[in-house]
């Protein structure tokens, strides 16, 4: 039976010039796990809001097609009717959450059908039980993590024992950890649960493992469909629409020990390279620089919250002047708050801050900024001006530069940034990848000597993630230091020179990046950090990991 | 969560606090009536004894009052904006003029009285919507509304903004954050060219809030909100005797209010007993 048939199916917003969707075709049939991947702007999350019926009926647009759920025309049919058999799971844990206490969320539209009171407490129940939160049913929002807030979202689905369940990038805003959470109970879903899924994300090595079929979506079509091997055998192909080849299968693609059969996950790229076991060997062309020229210095650092919470703790690290520096570590580990403490929106509760020598104690983050640039994970909170040229002007216009300066400077961010043309756009009327790069030129453009950026891949697609790396890794080789914080840790093994991992508030380990992988990647994983399936390869079969796949070999045939 | 406690919108507080048991409905009541009084009295004293009582009351019903403290600094800078303007922007007639200004404000032995009600209006309010707060939980907003005959749509939304009001203040501070590491001195600069600065942090906040409402709607649709047919509510809360008492109680207090403002003068400035 068909659980989802999309038929030419075509959407227009009334504010967008074009269409978003242009004749997508799909079907799905019940009890199918599906996979949606695409670049951002695909119109992955147009679709799936389509299916679940909510876009026709909200949203000013124009439409052309069919979709059927289950036989009913979710184009047209009542909300109330849909939602019956639709549940999906956004991917803003925070804003879903409409009610003030978990089991609130999870019976609050179970209150909407009007089930019994009775029939309320015993779903609720069942479906906190599944995604593992029974105990925290009289919990508040921000007493949960990101994990755990999106499991209860995918509890509140489940309650309604939907046929259809649909995840829009859930897992795409939370930390490893959160996603490692949410990705068990997708998985426990296949095998416990009678429903039909759609899973929308960005992380194809993950993807892979609980889907039966992917679709990828690009520019509003269906570019390829199928199984996945399938789909990702087609390497090239794929890169060069902007998503993430799942690592496993890029590296037996590499090694050309595909056997007719692309392995997709860890433990079958295993299976398929252990006969070369001894032949294998990790390539190493990364020179160590020499840096003793410090650029910023953290003494003894100690942070507590007005609340009471011990941010950081006796922490030391220093930071030389033209390095890449990553900073990893789980949700809570004190890595935004280190950042915050050396552009000096924190001042620390002991210890000492320096920066080029300046105790932070005794300058304002304002003093600071033509010195230390900060670029925020949500670069909306960044953009403050009507125009791309006066968002970049605005900071240079406060250090009191002429105009014919703040003008070659704001070409000059611009052009580094590839927003040149773009400069009388409002800036929200750009993308979220290049608002990221607008926020990133506006700091930049004042030149610091120091560059923190916090989170530049969350959220992001292969292709902007991919851009943004390059531009910082461009930006250090310019001279600019540069401090990443990141739980993204592929970019951290393809670009950092040198990684610091917190944890608890504390400092874990330090060092070459290289050096941390190799002596503490079993620390990594164990506090919840995902460190990229080649690296775990490698050293489980030559003894210690690849940073990146180019990296591996063949020894003897390069 | 503490043994013994709940959570209210302003804080953990413990259950032995007599105002948390009280019916929803009483709870909003209550909040309206003790915002509203202070409005209609203008007479210093009254308005003193209005004040103590409130907290004479919150001392029986062992409310945390203590929390107030937080904004300690907020109360002291709308008292400062209180005494500026009256001390340089008012004109209340007296026996002594203190002080005559090239604008035609002055000051007299009736602004000091003028601006002790001010003062003690604002307690008055502060303290009891606190004393509520401090009791209310977010079920208590919809249902107290629901009781009152406030359609349910509607007062899930009103709680509903309470919510994501958090939300917002927490992407003020990260907006303002963005602005000082963009250079701007706020604490530099005429209050004019503060508040330009700063209202600049509209852009974004506005934006931000668009997006959220957007995606709030679609995760409410999602949820079967607005209910179309006959929804359940999970809660049931049982009418007391005391919540009768309670009600009865704020009834008087209004209806006594209104009559003394509107037969008597002793509710109107100065008021009693210096009428």
């Amino acid at each position: 039976m068909r659980a989802v048939v999309v038929e030419d199916l075509w959407w227009k917003y009334r504010t967008s010039a074009s269409w978003v969707l242009k004749g997508v075709n799909l079907e799905i049939d019940k009890g199918e796990f599906v996979g949606i991947v695409g670049p951002s702007g695909a119109g992955k999350t147009t679709l799936c809001l389509l299916i679940a019926g909510v876009l026709s009926k909200s949203v000013k647009g124009e439409y052309k097609g069919r979709i059927e759920i289950f036989g009913k025309d979710a184009l047209r049919s009542s909300l109330r009717w849909l939602s019956e058999d639709v549940a999906v799971v956004l991917q803003d844990a925070d804003t879903q959450f409409v009610t003030m206490k978990v089991f609130d969320e999870v019976a609050f539209a179970l209150e909407n059908l009007g089930l019994s009171r009775e029939e309320i407490f015993e779903r609720a129940t069942e479906a906190l039980e599944f995604v593992g939160m029974k105990g925290c049913e009289w919990k508040h929002p921000h007493e949960l993590s990101g994990g755990q807030k999106q499991r209860v979202a995918i509890a509140a689905a489940l309650a309604k024992r939907p046929r259809l369940l649909i995840l829009d990038e859930a897992t795409s805003e939370l930390d490893p950890l959160g996603k490692r959470e949410v990705l068990s109970v997708v998985s426990r879903l296949r095998e416990e649960y009678d429903v039909t899924a759609v899973i929308v994300d960005h992380n194809t090595d993950d993807l892979v493992r609980f889907v039966d079929r992917v679709v990828v979506l690009s520019d509003g079509r269906i570019a390829a469909c199928g199984d996945p091997r399938t789909v990702f055998s087609q390497i090239d192909f794929l890169k060069s629409v902007g998503i993430r080849v799942p690592q496993p299968a890029e590296l037996a693609a590499k090694l050309g020990v595909t056997n007719g059969s692309l392995p997709l996950t860890t433990e079958e790229v295993l299976t398929i390279l252990a006969p070369l076991r001894g032949r294998l060997c990790v390539r190493d062309d990364a020179k160590e620089k020499p840096r003793n020229e410090r650029i910023a210095r953290l003494v003894d650092v100690t942070y507590i919250y007005e609340d009471g919470t011990i941010a950081l703790k006796d922490l030391n690290l220093d930071v030389w002047k033209g390095e890449f520096l990553a900073v990893i570590g789980p949700n809570g580990s004190g890595k935004t708050t280190m950042a915050k403490l050396i552009v000096a929106l924190l001042k620390p509760t002991s210890g000492r801050v320096e920066v080029m020598g300046i105790d932070t104690k005794n300058v304002s983050p304002s003093q600071l900024a033509a010195k230390v640039g900060y670029v925020f994970q949500n670069s909306d909170y960044q953009l403050i001006c009507d125009t791309v040229y006066e968002e970049v002007a605005f900071p240079l216009r406060q250090m009191g530069l002429n105009e014919k300066e703040v003008k070659e400077r704001v070409e000059w961010a611009l052009t580094a940034v590839g927003l040149k043309g773009l400069e009388e756009v409002p800036p929200f009327f750009l993308s979220k990848g290049e608002r990221q790069r607008l926020a990133l030129a506006s700091v930049l453009a004042v030149k610091p000597q120091l560059l923190i950026v916090d989170e530049p891949t969350t959220g992001q697609d292969e292709r902007n993630s991919r851009r943004i790396a390059e531009l910082l890794a461009q930006l250090n080789r310019a001279g600019i230091t540069v401090i990443v914080i990141t739980h993204d840790l592929r970019l951290v093994c393809e670009y950092a020179e040198r990684t610091a991992v917190l944890n608890e508030g504390k400092l874990v380990a330090v060092g070459p990046t290289r050096e941390v992988f190799e002596k503490h990647l079993e620390m990594l994983i164990s506090i919840g950090l995902e460190p990229p399936p080649v690296a775990r390869l490698m050293k489980e079969l030559v003894g210690h990991p690849a940073l990146k796949v180019d990296e591996v070999m063949v020894c003897g045939r390069s | 969560m503490s043994e013994g406690k709940v959570r209210t919108f302003f804080a953990y507080v413990d259950e032995r606090f007599l105002l948390v048991r009280a019916h929803p409905a009483v709870k909003i009541v209550a909040l309206i009536v003790l915002n509203v009084v202070p409005w209609l009295v203008e007479a210093p004293v009254p308005l003193a004894a209005f004040l103590a009582s409130l907290l004479l009351l919150a001392t029986v019903l062992r409310a945390p009052l203590g929390k107030l403290k937080n904004y300690l600094v907020y109360i002291l800078l709308v008292a400062q904006a209180v005494v500026l303007s009256y001390a340089l922007g008012s004109k209340i007639p007296g026996s002594v003029a203190y002080v005559k200004y090239p604008w035609g404000c002055y000051v007299t032995e009736m602004t000091f009285l003028y601006m002790a009600m001010v003062m003690l209006r604002i307690a008055g309010m502060l303290v009891g919507s606190t004393l509520i707060f401090l009791s209310l939980r977010d079920v208590d907003v919809v249902y107290g509304l629901k009781s009152l005959g406030v359609p349910f749509a509607a007062a899930f939304v009103f709680n509903l903004a309470m919510r994501f009001s958090a939300l917002f203040l927490d992407d003020y501070a990260k907006v303002r954050d963005a602005m000082l590491l963009k250079g701007v001195r706020l604490d530099v600069g005429g209050p004019l060219e503060r508040a330009k600065l700063l209202s600049r942090t509209a852009v974004p906040l506005m934006v931000i809030a668009v997006r959220r409402m957007q995606d709030l709607s679609f995760a409410l649709e999602l949820k079967g909100f607005p209910p179309k047919g006959k929804r359940t509510y999970i809660y049931t809360f049982r009418w007391k005797l005391a919540d009768t008492i309670a009600l009865a109680l704020l009834i008087v207090i209004v209806i006594s209010v209104v009559a003394l403002k509107v037969a008597t003068r002793l509710l109107s400035f100065p008021g009693w007993p210096l009428v």
